[in-house]
C-alpha cells in the first residue's frame, strides 16, 4: 500500500509547478536562455537591441517590485520614484569614474544606504500627509531630484548626461571583452530580478505584508489593530527607495549612461502604469506591466515602421490601457489571466456535467 | 538689498501669481466637486494654448481674443468631457483611482497634442507680435517697471478670480458646486443637480485653465510640456494653502512666486541663483507643508472607523 505522505511522480511536478516561486523561475529560465541562443548563434538572433531591451525591462521591473510596496501593499502612490532611479545611477557613476579602486559590492552597498536615508525623510515626509497629496508632494521631490541633476555639473556633468566607459565587475576585474561581459551582466541581472522576485513575495506574505494591506484598506482600523502607521509606512517608503537605488545602479551599469531628462516625471508615472496594468500586488503581473510599458518598443515595435515613426501610438495606448484598468479592471493583467483560467474551468466543468450527468 | 530691490521683485512676481492663481482655481474647483486630484489640467490648459495658436495663425484676420475665446471653448469642452466620459463614471473608485485616471489622461493627451499641432512650434503671429512694451509707474517715491502682458495677465486673473469667487458666493451653481463639494450625496438628494454641477466646475476649470496658458505661452515657443511647472507648482499651491476651502490655495500661489523670485534674486544670492531658485522653491515649499500638513489656513479631518 502506498504511503500517502509520499508523493507520485505527477504529484511531485504538480507540487513543483504549483510552488509560488515557479512562476519567477520560468521568467528567469526564459531571458537567460534567450542570451544563451545569442550566444550560440553568434548574435544572429536575438539581436543585441532586443537583448537590451528585456535588461530595461529587468531593471524597470526591479524599479518596479520596489513600487509595489507602496502601491500594492500600503497603498501610498508616490511620484518621486524617477528621483530615486536618478541618484542611484548618478552615485554609481561618479564613483566608478572617479573613485576606480571601490569595489563594485560597495558601490551598491553605499547607494543604498543613501537611498536609504534619503527614503527616511521621504518617508516621515508621507507620515505627515494623506494618501492623495502624497503624490503632489513627492511630484515637488521629483522636481528637486530633476533641478539638481540637471544643475550640479560637478556631479552628474549636467544636461550632457553621466557614462561609464566599462561594464562593472566583468571588463573591469575580470578583464573580459565588451560583448561577453554585456552578456555576463545579463545573466548577473536575471539572478538579481529573480531573487528580488523572490524576496519581494515572501515580503510580502510576511506578517510585514499583511500589516501593510491592512494599513491600505483602513489607516485607521489598522492603527485600532495596533498596527504602528509610522514603522510600515516607513518600511514601505525604505523598501521602495531601496530598490530604486539598486534599479539605479542596475541602469548606470547595464546602459552606462544617463542623462538628467530620463528622470522626469514620465518615468514615475510609466513606472506607475507598469505596476498598475500588471495588477498591483502581482510580481509576474508587474513584470509584464513593465514588459508591455518599457519593453514593447525596443524588443517588437522597432522593427515595424507605422510605430517607428509614430512613437506616440505605443504611449497614448499605454496611457487608455491605465484609465481602463482603473475603471474596469482593478486586478490588472492578472485578473484577466485568472478570469480567462476560470472561464475555461467552469465550461469544462459544465460540459462535462452535461456529458456524465450528476452523480446520481 | 534695498527696498527698491525687494518691491521690483514683488512687481516682478505679479504675472506669475496670475498664472499659477488661473491654475490653481480650476485644480481646487475640481478636488472639492470631484475629490480628484487632476494631474492632466495643465495638458488641458496647454490644449487651449495650442488650438489658440493654430487659429491665430491660420485665420490671421481673425482678431485675437477671438482666437483666445476658441482656444478656451475647446479646453473648457475638453474638461467636461473628461469629466462625462471618465470621471463621473468612476464616481465609486478610490480617490487615488481617480487620480491615476487622471494620469493616464496626462499620457495620452502628452502624446497626442504634439501630432494634432505638428507644425505649431512657436507663438508669433505675422504682423500682430504682442506687445512687449515696459510701464514704468511711481510707488511711493520708487519706480518700478512691469511688462504690459504681465500687467495684463495679473489683472485678468484678479478680474477671472474675482467673478469665480462672486459666483460662488452669490450665485445658484455656486451654493450648488458648496453643497457638492460638502457632501455629494445629501446634495444629490436635496435635489442638487451634482451631474451638472461637477460637468460644469470641470469645464470652468479647463477654460480657467486655457486663459493661464495663453499668457504663459504668449511670446514664447510652445511645446507640450509649456504648463509643466505651473501645474507642479498649481498642485504645491493647493496643498500649500489647505485643500480645504476656496480660497487657501490661492494663497499658496502667491507664495510660491514670491519665494521664487526671491530666490532667484542675484542681488541677494549671488550671479548663480537663477540656477537653483526652483530647487530652493521646491525645497522650502515642501518645509512648510512639513510644518503644516493641512495647510496654511487648513483643518485637519479626523475620520473614523
Amino acid at each position: 500500500m502506498q504511503n500517502q505522505y509520499t508523493l507520485t511522480s505527477t504529484g511531485r511536478i504538480k507540487k513543483i509547478i504549483r510552488h509560488p516561486f515557479a512562476g519567477f523561475v520560468l521568467i528567469g529560465v526564459i531571458l537567460i536562455s534567450l542570451q544563451l541562443i545569442a550566444i550560440l548563434s553568434g548574435g544572429a538572433w536575438p539581436k543585441s537591441s532586443m537583448l537590451n531591451g528585456f535588461a530595461s525591462v529587468m531593471i524597470y521591473a526591479i524599479v518596479g517590485y520596489g513600487f509595489t510596496y507602496l502601491l500594492g501593499y500600503a497603498g501610498l502612490a508616490s511620484l518621486g520614484t524617477a528621483g530615486f532611479v536618478g541618484l542611484g545611477a548618478y552615485i554609481t557613476a561618479y564613483v566608478l569614474r572617479n573613485m576606480p579602486g571601490v569595489p563594485y559590492i560597495a558601490v551598491i552597498l553605499g547607494t543604498l544606504l543613501i537611498s536609504l536615508i534619503l527614503g527616511t525623510i521621504v518617508g516621515f515626509i508621507s507620515l505627515r500627509i494623506e494618501g492623495i497629496f502624497l503624490a503632489i508632494v513627492t511630484l515637488g521631490l521629483c522636481e528637486i531630484f530633476y533641478q539638481l541633476f540637471s544643475n550640479w555639473l560637478d556631479f552628474t556633468n549636467g544636461p550632457n548626461g553621466a557614462s561609464i566607459s566599462k561594464y562593472p565587475i566583468f571588463q573591469t576585474f575580470f578583464n573580459m571583452s565588451r560583448r561577453d561581459a554585456q552578456s555576463a551582466f545579463y545573466i548577473l541581472l536575471v539572478f538579481i530580478t529573480v531573487g528580488l522576485m523572490m524576496l519581494t513575495y515572501n515580503l510580502g506574505k510576511s506578517s510585514t505584508g499583511r500589516a501593510m494591506l491592512a494599513m491600505k484598506n483602513s489607516s485607521s482600523a489598522a492603527q485600532a489593530m495596533g498596527i504602528s502607521l509610522l514603522k510600515y509606512r516607513l518600511l514601505a517608503f525604505l523598501l521602495s527607495t531601496a530598490y530604486a537605488g539598486l534599479g539605479g545602479v542596475m541602469f548606470m551599469s547595464y546602459l552606462r549612461y544617463s542623462a538628467p531628462q530620463n528622470y522626469t516625471i514620465m518615468f514615475s508615472l510609466n513606472i506607475l502604469a507598469a505596476v498598475l496594468i500588471g495588477g498591483s500586488r502581482n510580481l509576474i503581473g508587474t513584470f509584464l506591466g513593465c514588459f508591455i510599458v518599457f519593453g514593447m518598443t525596443p524588443i517588437f515595435l522597432q522593427d515595424i515602421t507605422l510605430f517607428r515613426e509614430n512613437p506616440w501610438i505605443i504611449n497614448v495606448t499605454i496611457g487608455a490601457i491605465i484609465v481602463m484598468v482603473v475603471m474596469v479592471y482593478p486586478g490588472g493583467l492578472v485578473q484577466l489571466a485568472n478570469n480567462v483560467k476560470s472561464f475555461f474551468k467552469t465550461t469544462i466543468a459544465d460540459r462535462r456535467l452535461y456529458k456524465y450527468g450528476t452523480d446520481d | 538689498m534695498s527696498i527698491q530691490d525687494i518691491l521690483q521683485t514683488i512687481v516682478n512676481s505679479l504675472p506669475t501669481i496670475g498664472r499659477y492663481s488661473l491654475i490653481t482655481i480650476g485644480i481646487v474647483l475640481i478636488f472639492r466637486t470631484t475629490a480628484t486630484t487632476n494631474f492632466a489640467q495643465g495638458l488641458i490648459a496647454t490644449f487651449g494654448t495650442f488650438l489658440t495658436t493654430w487659429a491665430a495663425l491660420t485665420y490671421t484676420a481673425l482678431p485675437l481674443w477671438l482666437c483666445l475665446a476658441m482656444g478656451m471653448t475647446a479646453s473648457f469642452l475638453l474638461g467636461m468631457f473628461v469629466d462625462v466620459a471618465l470621471i463621473r463614471r468612476a464616481r465609486h473608485i478610490t480617490p487615488s483611482g481617480k487620480q491615476m485616471i487622471t494620469m493616464g489622461v496626462l499620457m495620452i493627451l502628452v502624446n497626442v497634442i504634439p501630432v494634432l499641432f505638428r507644425d505649431i512650434t512657436l507663438w508669433t503671429r505675422p504682423g500682430k507680435s504682442f506687445s512687449t512694451a515696459i510701464l514704468t509707474f511711481n510707488f511711493f517715491g520708487y519706480t518700478l517697471n512691469i511688462t504690459e502682458m504681465g500687467l495684463l495677465c495679473f489683472v485678468t486673473a484678479v478680474v477671472v478670480l474675482g467673478a469665480v469667487f462672486a459666483a460662488l458666493k452669490f450665485t445658484k451653481w455656486g451654493l450648488g458646486v458648496r453643497a457638492t463639494a460638502a457632501n455629494e450625496s445629501v446634495a444629490q438628494m436635496l435635489g442638487v443637480n451634482t451631474r451638472v454641477i461637477t460637468a460644469f466646475s470641470w469645464a470652468l476649470a479647463g477654460g480657467i485653465a486655457a486663459l493661464g496658458g495663453f499668457f504663459t505661452g504668449a511670446g514664447t515657443a510652445l511645446n507640450v510640456t509649456l504648463m509643466g511647472n505651473a501645474q507642479i507648482y498649481g498642485f504645491l499651491a493647493c496643498v500649500l494653502g489647505g485643500f480645504g476651502s476656496f480660497p487657501a490655495p490661492i494663497l499658496g500661489a502667491v507664495i510660491i512666486p514670491l519665494v521664487n523670485n526671491f530666490a532667484g534674486n542675484p542681488n541677494l544670492f549671488g550671479p548663480n541663483a537663477g540656477m537653483w531658485q526652483n530647487m530652493i522653491t521646491f525645497i522650502v515649499i515642501l518645509l512648510l507643508i512639513l510644518i503644516f500638513p493641512n495647510g496654511l489656513l487648513g483643518k485637519k479631518y479626523i475620520k473614523k472607523v
